[in-house]
């Protein structure tokens, strides 16, 4: 109850300067916004780039990294760079993607069980430890067996694989914002329940599902390459990052380059999307405030 | 306690029917008939029918879910549909193998997890601390595949020191020395991607117990940093720490299927990986739920534990 | 007041948090005597539990102290060690918090708690120690120490366990016990009890005691002189008959309107103090109650007055000359 309060009283001005407060005096949060920018930017506008990732050039395979080919060329003579940033599309797009679909369902079941409580709550919960309690990896190949490949089944095995975490972080949010005394009054004149939710709850858990969605991409895009790596995710011709750290398997000793580049983006990434949750979470959370006491 | 422990059991049964019944009805919607584990394509299909009557694949699904379940409990996981093999023979070698690699770099992860966590917590925002968990945000970034194809580049094919490929070189079956060179790189792999996330675990642990109030009244007490952290907090971070030790049962089982697979290492992660890609349902099924009853039984485990260890939990209701 | 256990000149505290400085204490000055029982006053944010965290050093890592003296049993305090700092506190100083219910560590028997703070304190062995824990938590009124000495702090109810704690405390024999809040947790029954105790164990070893509280009511049962504290500062210091019967500043007036009393039945209503205390980011430049006194001058939000001395115990930090405020509050009612 007493965080509940202390919550509502933060201002948006407050928390806004928090955030930029964060950002202007943490280097790594700057660096990732940075990076995260400029690799979005690169992935959009790498259509319109004269370069085809998909040109075949039979006399320059495998060739290492030269000014001509920046991150050398891959088994069939193709220009890595290009098909390293045309992987970075597919890899953010199926973490973006699959992260909507995961924070759809979650806040939904979040929401519906928070709020509306009883048996709906009990079997939602439920239904969450059941399916969290299998590994992801064992779930994640089953589903594949039973679902056809491609984009589509790809981005919503992820998305489906990612919900329980967030819809258990908004429903314990919907626990506390359901006991501030605003939402007790429009229960009590009797509102409308849906109008509550989203008049009400929706805009107060708001913070809690932008932080979650930034963690969500991470994992996402973790989950993609793995998937992809392991044969079960993006197929040709269309390659991810994990496709193309798949296919460079096989030249290892002779190419390492091709399968040590793709890494470091899918690092990068990562690493960039979870410290842009932690940051968020400042913002979520006025009162976590790294490393000072509060007095 | 011992009305804690038997009502925790008895409430994990119903959970444990849930994922078996979970697993039959992907087994019933699969696009596969169960006769096929058992035929040989120049049976005639009089032969077929007499199997599939044997079997009882005639009879209703429910009864068939019921002779399933009794099955797996007197341990008769059915057949491979390829090999036509035991499939529980297979489990008594395959399982070994995986415990083999991961149960040492899980304790190692665990350990250096505590130490690093509790030093990182307790040092926060100085440079031990930025060291460390800056570390562990670029831990979690890093795909455990990735790490293990740099390190077979590195350590396999540039500084030709270790083998990569399976647990033993052929004909040397029974060298120890030869076991370890490829235990090596995977048990690093392996300990690499747990730590991170343990770590981090017990830094959070660490800086919320020293928050608590009875730090302040230690130090009001005269006690010192290293009295406080070692006597009180190490303490009080353990407890929960417990808990995280039961929840990893499930990865006995399932914890390397990456590892496994780069590495070819003939454990339950490898074997599994080849039934998904073989189309091999039973195989598949029986893993997941071998795999969910673990997790079932790892929450139980640690939470018997917990109430072994924490003198606050008596009688629990 | 020639004996003196504590004297503290101008101390300033600030907390540096996301790049701003809060000024949570802005130079007070505090004395203690021997075998006194000094109780400071103020509201939540008023800066006296920082201030006595800041004798022991007890503030977190971004907290910085600035004084011109900090005196304790003849030794300067000011530039110790951590170390050094580490001796001084519960052998020279001990201290005992708000909360008992998480004061203790909870999965530590009481004994072993007991016996930890004796042994380190007073380097006895486990065998004395143990001895000593046992006859501590029978002075301190634990009715089965035997089967205390057992127990972990959960199976303790919160009175039982502010007992323990000042036991342990005691158990070093500090010359100043410093007690925040000690009874604000607790029923009001167990308050009294608690602070009974206290005032005995004061009065059996000579020990001085600084008592934080919010509640004028503690301070006039237990407590010797008096410190009232607003906005980092001390408003109005004296002895406990000075400050409860002639009152020199419009801070301690309010207060003790406050207070509720059985001879206000006739209808009177309890005054509460209109508006929040000041912030301590951007303190007033003037008086930090001139905000919210009924008494305010033009120059209370310029300047911060200067201390006036109304006898050798008696000073107060207000525009207003004593006369002029004698003269206002007599019509003042409140419970005496």
């Amino acid at each position: 109850m007493n965080s509940s309060n202390t919550k509502a009283k933060a201002k948006p001005g407050r928390r806004i300067e928090n955030l930029i407060w964060e950002f202007k005096n943490n280097k790594q949060a700057i660096f990732s916004l940075v990076y995260i920018s400029v690799i979005l930017l690169i992935s959009i506008f790498v259509v319109f780039s004269p370069n085809d990732p998909n040109a075949i050039d039979v006399t320059g395979k495998l060739k290492p990294p030269s000014s001509l080919h920046w991150f050398g060329t891959d088994d069939m003579g193709r220009d890595y760079f290009m098909r390293v940033l045309y992987g970075g599309r597919v890899s953010l797009l199926v973490g973006i993607l699959a992260m909507f679909t995961s924070i759809f369902i979650g806040v939904g079941a979040g929401m519906a069980s928070g709020y509306f409580g009883g048996i709906i709550d009990t079997v939602l919960m439920r239904f969450v430890d059941v399916l969290s309690s299998i590994p992801w990896i064992i779930m994640v190949m089953v589903i594949s067996m039973v679902f056809k490949k491609g984009l589509i089944s790809l981005i919503l095995v992820i998305g489906v694989l990612g919900w329980m975490e967030i819809a258990r972080l908004i429903r314990s949010e919907v626990l506390s914002v359901k006991e501030r005394d605003y939402i007790k009054y429009a229960v009590f004149i009797g509102v409308n329940p849906w109008r509550i939710m989203f008049t009400h709850i929706l805009p107060a858990v708001f913070p809690t599902v932008i932080t979650a969605s930034t963690a969500s991409i991470a994992s996402a895009i973790m989950v993609e390459s793995a998937l992809s790596f392991l044969g079960k995710g993006v197929s040709a011709p269309m390659s991810s990052w994990g496709s193309l750290l798949q296919s460079s398997q096989k030249f290892l000793q002779k190419a390492p380059y091709m399968a040590i580049i793709p890494g470091v983006f899918i690092i990068l990434t990562v690493f960039s999307f979870n410290k842009l949750g932690e940051v968020v979470r400042v913002f979520a959370e006025p009162r976590v405030i790294s490393g000072e006491e509060d007095v | 306690m011992l009305r804690y422990i038997v009502k925790r059991i008895l409430q994990a049964v119903p959970l444990m029917l849930l994922i078996t019944i979970i697993c039959f009805a992907l087994i019933n919607l699969a696009p596969y008939d169960a006769i096929d584990a058992l035929t040989t394509p120049d049976m005639t299909q009089v032969e077929i029918d007499a199997i599939r009557q044997e079997y009882g694949l005639n009879d209703p699904v429910p009864v068939q879910y019921i002779r399933w379940l009794k099955n797996i409990c007197r341990g008769e996981f059915g057949y491979s549909l390829l090999s036509h093999t035991k499939i529980k023979y297979d489990l008594m070698v395959r399982i070994p193998a995986t415990i083999k690699l991961i149960l040492p770099s899980y304790l190692t992860a665990y350990t250096l997890a505590i130490i690093l966590g509790l030093i990182a917590g307790s040092c926060r925002n100085r440079w031990q601390d930025k060291l460390i968990d800056g570390m562990c945000s670029v831990g979690l970034a890093v795909p455990t595949f990735w790490f293990a194809m740099i390190m077979m580049y590195i350590l396999g094919y540039k500084l030709k020191l270790l083998p990569f490929i399976g647990m033993h070189t052929i004909g040397k079956e029974n060298s120890f020395t030869d076991y370890i060179r490829h235990f090596i790189m995977p048990y690093t792999v392996l300990v690499i991607s747990f730590l991170p996330d343990l770590t981090r675990y017990v830094r959070a642990l660490a800086i919320s117990q020293l928050k608590e109030d009875y730090v302040l009244v230690q130090r009001a007490f005269g006690a010192s940093k290293y009295e406080i952290l070692f006597k009180h907090v190490a303490r009080n971070v353990l407890l929960p720490l417990v808990t995280k030790l039961g929840m990893a049962l499930p990865m006995l089982v399932t914890g390397a299927v990456i590892t496994e697979s780069i590495f070819s290492w003939p454990g339950i992660g490898q074997y599994f990986l080849k039934s998904v890609d073989a189309l091999d349902y039973p195989i598949v099924m029986d893993i997941l739920v071998l795999s969910g009853s673990l997790v079932i039984i790892g929450n139980l485990l640690s939470d018997i534990l917990y109430c072994i260890v924490d003198p606050r939990i008596k009688e629990p209701g | 007041m020639s004996d003196k256990i504590l004297e503290v000149k101008s101390l300033k505290v600030f907390f540096k948090s996301r790049g701003k400085l809060v000024q949570a204490v802005r130079g007070i000055n505090i004395e203690v005597g021997r075998g006194e029982i000094v109780g400071i006053v103020g509201e939540s944010g008023s800066g006296k539990s920082v201030a006595v965290k800041a004798f022991t050093k007890l503030l977190p890592e971004n907290a910085y102290i600035d004084a011109d003296l900090i005196m304790s049993g003849g030794k300067n305090l000011l530039n110790l060690s951590e170390r050094e700092y580490r001796k001084i506190r519960g052998r020279d100083i001990a201290m005992i918090f708000q909360d008992p219910m998480t004061s203790l560590d909870p999965v530590i028997t009481i004994g072993r708690q007991l016996e930890e703070v004796i042994v380190r304190n007073q380097g006895t062995g486990r065998k004395q120690a143990q001895a000593k824990a046992l006859k501590m938590l029978e002075k301190v009124g634990i009715p089965y120490p035997q089967r205390c000495i057992k127990q972990y702090p959960h199976e303790l109810s919160g009175g039982m366990r502010q007992r323990v704690l000042i036991g342990m405390a005691l158990a070093c024999s500090p010359k100043l016990l410093i007690a925040d809040e000690p009874t604000t947790a607790l029923d009001v029954t167990i308050q009294a009890q608690i602070l009974d105790l206290i005032g005995d164990i004061v009065g059996e070893y000579g020990t001085s005691v600084i008592l934080i509280t919010h509640d004028l009511g503690v301070v006039a049962q237990t407590c010797m002189r008096v410190v009232v504290m607003y906005g980092g500062l001390v408003m109005e210091e004296g002895t406990v008959d000075e400050i409860f019967y002639t009152p020199m500043h419009p801070y301690t007036m309010a207060l003790l309107k406050a207070i509720p009393s059985i001879e206000m039945a006739d209808g009177s209503r309890l005054k509460s103090i209109e508006g929040f205390p000041p912030s301590l980011t951007n303190p007033p430049a003037g008086c930090p109650f001139a905000d919210r006194c009924s008494y305010t001058m033009d120059i209370c939000f310029k300047q911060i007055p200067d201390i006036k001395k109304y006898s050798s115990t008696h000073t107060s930090m207000c525009f207003l000359k004593g006369e002029d405020l004698k003269a206002a509050f007599a019509g003042e009612k409140y419970g005496k």
